[in-house]
């Protein structure tokens, strides 16, 4: 995890002891607090060491006139020595001989003075000369002490000194070593705006390399400030946002620039995240990893409604890779942090491995956090997404979710057959059906009943399981009367291979009662047409509907065959011949007694 | 590694919360007062080279004279 912090103040001890912050990686467990501490004690000790003979140094001086003791410590002494020197004299007496030193020399001299001293003597500088020193600190390139000065004066010496920075890298570099986020506000409101592009501009500039920089200045800032940074950064050229995503992919940044993010708005975010640059596995692997290794996935989530579908597909097959747990924070977390709308956008490019894990644990999930989730594809009209999860999930894990009271809206029950309807989900929505109370079956029953005709038939026309087809007929018969007609009819104008489909269910199984049920429910125009249809397509169907049929149901189907035209009513009777004798008689003793002609 | 005898790395580090220098294993306490030493001996060196330069440009008749009476 980029600490910046921790950097700094590793950057500013490597400088005290002589060596490079990669030589302390030894102090890797202190955090910035104890390297602070650290540093702070190993100054004294080294600062102090020589007291004495600095004081000696200092005490002789006194005999020699300012404007001699400026030019010996230019010629002479030089700045490391002098820095010394000057922190054994009185401030009064340092002010007045560097009135004597360039400065140049000056600003040589200062990161060797005592921090404190330092800040004192500067303090004491007349602001031109201050002025004249911060510049000659840039030029040196010395951003530690600049930093460490911006960071500790007074802003009333520091506003003028950062009127006059016109030099975005020193800011950024400058800014990076100050340890009070106060102060990187305060100097942020002191800088004129023109003054804010070049610092982006600065960390635009790839080969200064100063994103690290930049995101650590906008990590640590107000929230104002982040978004106005932010805001910055988006409202320029594409060529600052592209550099900026290979700043952090380079330096691994994603956990500071994720949550900034956030601050953007969403044109911004959108025109971010669709990057060339993060169309590239590997990225899009270090950034996923990111949000396993440091709980990102808030951050990461909401973006997915605004990825392109390529790099979502891309990101969603990614997920593969990561580890189980990694995929269990990511449920948990859009279960807290009511993410589903963005996490099933990305569920739906995962693979089916991945779909599993994490159907299997929104089956693992409380009550509570099943209808969030339900709630939440309710809302955001999801139900295309998560149906295909349900019918992966074991039978008992479908009826605990569609027996949440949540079911029973009607609202959220048109919404769902509408979804399934149109996304052509019936497949799915079928065995949810026969799994619901009843009551809930019956209340979204009633709200199929608002299914026009030509939804009516893209559902029928869509089934291709015998099972599919007996679920279909029960569920219908929850519905009125008229409703149940209106649909017979739409089936009735299927063509062949639809009704065939539905007749050879019953067929096949030899369970015809489902349909006996369906036609004895029918009104009778209703049941004309499809008996009419049903002998059309087969005509031994027909008689197997009546051999099959329960007494009830014979009268309706004799009835129904004694209603056909003469042509079909003479086909029927053909086949019916085939029937041993008594049963014949049985049929046309049964016809007598309804008062219809004996067609066999 | 044996760790650095503890009056050596706090006499280096005067005022310094022990729960810093506890914070590192001894591996660490020996590298941190390595490098502190190594520092103390550049700074030496970076002082003796300061007055050595200083001291050219006084008079070579007077620079025994000078350089002891500044170093005591």
């Amino acid at each position: 995890m980029a600490d910046f912090r921790h950097q700094a103040e590793l950057a500013k001890l490597a400088r005290l002891l002589h060596t490079s912050p990669e030589s302390l990686g030894f102090l890797a467990t202190l955090d910035s607090a104890a390297l602070n501490a650290l540093r702070q004690s190993a100054t004294r000790r080294l600062h102090g060491s020589y007291n004495a003979f600095f004081s000696r140094v200092a005490a002789a001086s006194k005999l020699l006139p300012n404007a001699m003791v400026a030019f010996i410590a230019q010629r002479s002494i030089g700045p490391l020595l002098c820095a010394r020197v000057a922190d054994a004299m009185s401030t009064e007496r340092a002010i007045a001989i560097t009135s004597h030193l360039p400065a140049d020399f000056m600003a040589a001299a200062t990161p060797h003075l005592d921090s404190a001293r330092a800040r004192e003597l500067t303090a004491a500088l007349p602001l031109s000369r201050v002025i004249e020193v911060a510049q000659a600190l840039i030029r040196q390139r010395e951003f530690i002490t600049l930093g460490d000065l911006v960071g500790n004066l007074p802003m009333s010496i520091i506003g003028p000194i950062l009127q006059e920075i016109d030099d975005g890298e020193a800011l950024l570099q400058s800014g990076f070593y100050v340890e009070n986020p106060e102060r990187l506000n305060e100097m942020l409101e002191a800088l004129p705006l023109p003054r804010l592009s070049k610092v982006i501009a600065a960390a635009a500039d790839e080969k200064a390399d100063l994103w690290p920089h930049a995101l650590a200045l906008m990590s640590v800032v107000s929230p104002r400030w982040q978004q106005r940074l932010v805001l910055l950064a988006v409202e320029g050229e594409a060529s600052v946002l592209e550099s900026m995503i290979r700043g952090v992919v380079k330096h691994d940044l994603w956990n500071v620039t994720l949550p900034l993010l956030q601050m953007m708005p969403e044109y911004g975010r959108q025109r971010l995240v669709n990057l060339p640059v993060l169309d590239d596995d590997a990225v899009l692997r270090r950034l996923l990893d990111a949000a396993a290794r440091h709980d990102l996935w808030q951050h990461l989530l909401p973006l997915a409604p605004l990825m392109n579908d390529g790099l979502r597909q891309r990101m969603g097959r990614l997920t593969d890779e990561l580890s189980e747990a990694s995929i269990r924070k990511l449920v948990n977390l859009a279960h807290e942090r009511e993410l589903w709308r963005e996490a099933l956008l990305l569920v739906e490019c995962m693979g089916i491995v991945r779909r599993a894990t994490i159907t299997e644990l929104m089956a693992e999930s409380s009550d509570a956090a099943v209808t969030g989730l339900i709630a939440t594809v309710q809302r955001a009209q999801q139900w295309q997404l998560i149906l295909p999860l349900l019918a992966t999930m074991t039978e008992k894990a479908q009826q605990r979710f569609v027996s949440l009271p949540l079911f029973r809206d009607s609202v959220l029950q048109q919404d769902i057959l509408q979804a399934a309807d149109s996304h052509g989900l019936w497949s799915i929505m079928l065995p949810l059906l026969a799994l619901m109370p009843a009551d809930v079956r019956q209340g979204v029953a009633r709200s199929a009943e608002q299914l026009d005709a030509e939804a009516v038939r893209r559902w029928s026309g869509s089934i291709r399981e015998p099972r599919h087809w007996q679920l279909t007929l029960s569920f219908i018969m929850e519905m009125s009367e008229g409703k149940r007609a209106f649909i017979a009819e739409q089936f009735s104008q299927h063509d062949d291979a639809v009704l065939h489909s539905l007749l050879q269910a019953f067929n096949q199984e030899g369970l015809w009662q489902p349909l006996l049920d369906f036609l004895m429910a029918l009104p009778i125009p209703a049941q004309q047409v499809l008996m009419l249809r049903a002998g059309r397509l087969n005509p031994e169907l027909r008689l197997s509907l009546l051999m099959a049929a329960p007494p009830a149901a014979r009268d309706m189907v004799l009835q129904r065959l004694a209603e056909l035209p003469g042509s079909e009513q003479a086909t029927f009777s053909a086949l019916a011949a085939q029937l041993p004798e008594a049963q014949q008689q049985g049929l046309r003793q049964r016809c007598r007694e309804l008062g219809i002609a004996e067609f066999i | 590694m044996a760790s650095p005898s503890p009056d050596d790395l706090v006499s280096r580090l005067p005022g310094l919360d022990p729960a810093v220098l506890k914070a590192l294993d001894a591996q660490a306490q020996q590298a941190l007062l390595a490098a502190i030493k190594a520092a103390e001996k550049q700074q030496d060196r970076d002082y003796a080279d300061a007055l050595d330069e200083s001291l050219k440009h006084v008079p070579a008749l007077l620079r025994k004279t000078i350089r002891k009476m500044i170093t005591g």
